[in-house]
């Protein structure tokens, strides 16, 4: 055997090597069983991000600023005028206070739901694959976030946590195609299932009763059923809607509520109500 | 083969690269598109070093890839593993060329790496949109304009690490 045949060799035996690790990991990882390994790496790595993604806001804003100061000083003429018309009407709007405080009074207390309980977080990563549409956010199991909560944005649903270390964890997002979210729409009360489009950013709902009469702009929310969700959590709003006579479901596009690529806090949802249904569970057959 | 303190610099390397493309690059997209910068960084190590340290160094970038994605640990490694076999060995029937070689292959590695990566998950049980496809042939084309610069940038480190011989 000649030194070019021995290369040869132990270049295929490290191939296979590294190949069958990875096989190796794919395989314990797709079925649950190296959680520990990720708490161990990502932690760290976590911190690391943390700060990263704080130093890059810094970085994004100085890049976005004006670039000269001719800019600047009609940015700075510009937004003169403005806070002058916006003084004008706040005068105006100091008379419509004491009738507006009533009416947010009357608001609040129909949007409370103190039933639900949130945490904030900050998203410190997205996902390094080009296939899937993930966000990393800075709260862990330590901060009482585990897989299967619900996560949400000021305008509305954002996804689920998929994996949870201690400092960090994994929420798929809405528009991820292995998402599925039990939804119905606001006015015509129809439901179905709203999935992710992948890359694009879409959603599609499916599943919907060709009865119904869904409308262009009507909202789609959570529908609260399989429990997985709670109920009411809005996800978008009906675009454009897919009427075909052969099949026996309506479908619909979703233009998401929330802009995924401008995420930078989201709450999750660590309780909220759910209907008892453990009375299926028992033996409840003949 | 000489791997020498390669793999102790592919470690942190990739480790840093992967927090760079999680936290940082999804900032600034080209043309709407995030670049994969671990990868061309690993297909540039390859062209320029050797089949072996690229197969190692692919498995360490795919590794901390991984960390930072919903996708199964192992399967960026196994795709990025198989991208760095075939484009080093297409290399080796093709004329030397430091610039349209690195970039073609570079394309090259990206379409095989997105294949079997596509495949994998999808073995893995994900459900895959094919509509996601739809991109994949504009991120390919920005991966091979931007690996002439990785290639030089890769190129110039690698003549700094590189002791030079000297024929007596």
């Amino acid at each position: 055997m000649n030194l070019q045949d021995l290369q040869d060799r132990l270049r295929w035996a490290l191939f296979v090597v590294l190949a069958t690790v990875a096989l190796l990991l794919f395989f314990l990882d797709s079925t649950g069983n190296i959680d520990n390994l990720f708490n161990f790496l990502r932690d760290p790595m976590a911190t690391v991000m943390s700060w990263t993604s704080g130093q890059t806001d810094t970085v994004a804003d100085l890049l976005t600023g004006p670039r000269d100061l001719p800019q600047a000083l009609a940015q700075i003429d510009a937004l003169q005028a403005r806070v002058d018309q916006l003084e004008r009407e706040n005068e105006e709007l100091r008379e419509f206070q004491g009738e507006a405080q009533i009416l947010r009074e009357l608001f609040d207390r129909a949007r409370e739901t103190p039933e639900y309980r949130r945490i904030t977080a900050n998203v410190i990563g997205q996902d390094t694959s080009p296939v899937f549409r993930s966000i990393i956010i800075d709260r862990g199991t330590d901060d009482g976030v585990f897989v299967g909560m619900p996560v949400e944005a000021a305008r509305g649903l954002v996804g689920m946590v998929y994996r949870a270390d201690r400092q960090a964890a994994q929420v798929i997002l809405i528009t991820d195609s292995s998402s599925r979210v039990s939804a119905r729409l606001g006015n015509s009360r129809a439901t179905g299932m709203v999935g992710g489009g992948g890359l694009g950013g879409r959603l599609v709902m499916e599943w919907i009763s060709l009865e119904a009469g869904v409308e262009g702009g009507e909202l789609v929310a959570t529908s609260g059923m399989g429990g997985r969700f709670p109920p009411g959590l809005i996800i978008g709003r009906v675009a454009e809607i897919e009427r075909r006579e052969a099949e026996l479901f309506q479908r619909a596009t979703v233009q998401p509520a929330v802009d995924f690529t401008a995420l930078e806090i989201v709450f999750v949802i660590t309780d909220f109500p759910t209907v008892d249904t453990s009375v299926f569970d028992a033996g409840t057959g003949p | 083969m000489k791997y020498s303190y390669n793999i102790y610099i592919a470690i942190p390397l990739m480790a840093v690269l992967a927090v760079v493309q999680s936290s940082i690059l999804p900032r600034f997209p080209i043309f709407g598109f995030v670049p994969i910068l671990p990868l061309l960084v690993v297909v540039a190590w390859s062209l320029l070093r050797s089949p072996d340290e690229g197969v190692l160094w692919a498995f360490v970038a795919g590794f901390f890839l991984d960390l930072f994605s919903a996708s199964p640990l192992g399967s960026q490694s196994l795709a990025m593993m198989l991208a760095v076999i075939a484009v080093t060995t297409a290399q080796r029937s093709l004329p030397v060329s430091r610039l349209w070689l690195p970039a073609l292959l570079t394309a090259a590695a990206t379409l095989i790496y997105l294949a079997v990566y596509l495949l994998l998950i999808r073995l893995a049980g994900f459900p895959i949109d094919w509509q996601i496809a739809n991109p994949l042939p504009q991120l390919t084309l920005l991966h091979g304009f931007l690996a002439v610069p990785v290639y030089w940038l890769a190129m110039t480190i690698n003549h700094r690490l590189t002791p030079r011989r000297i024929e007596v």
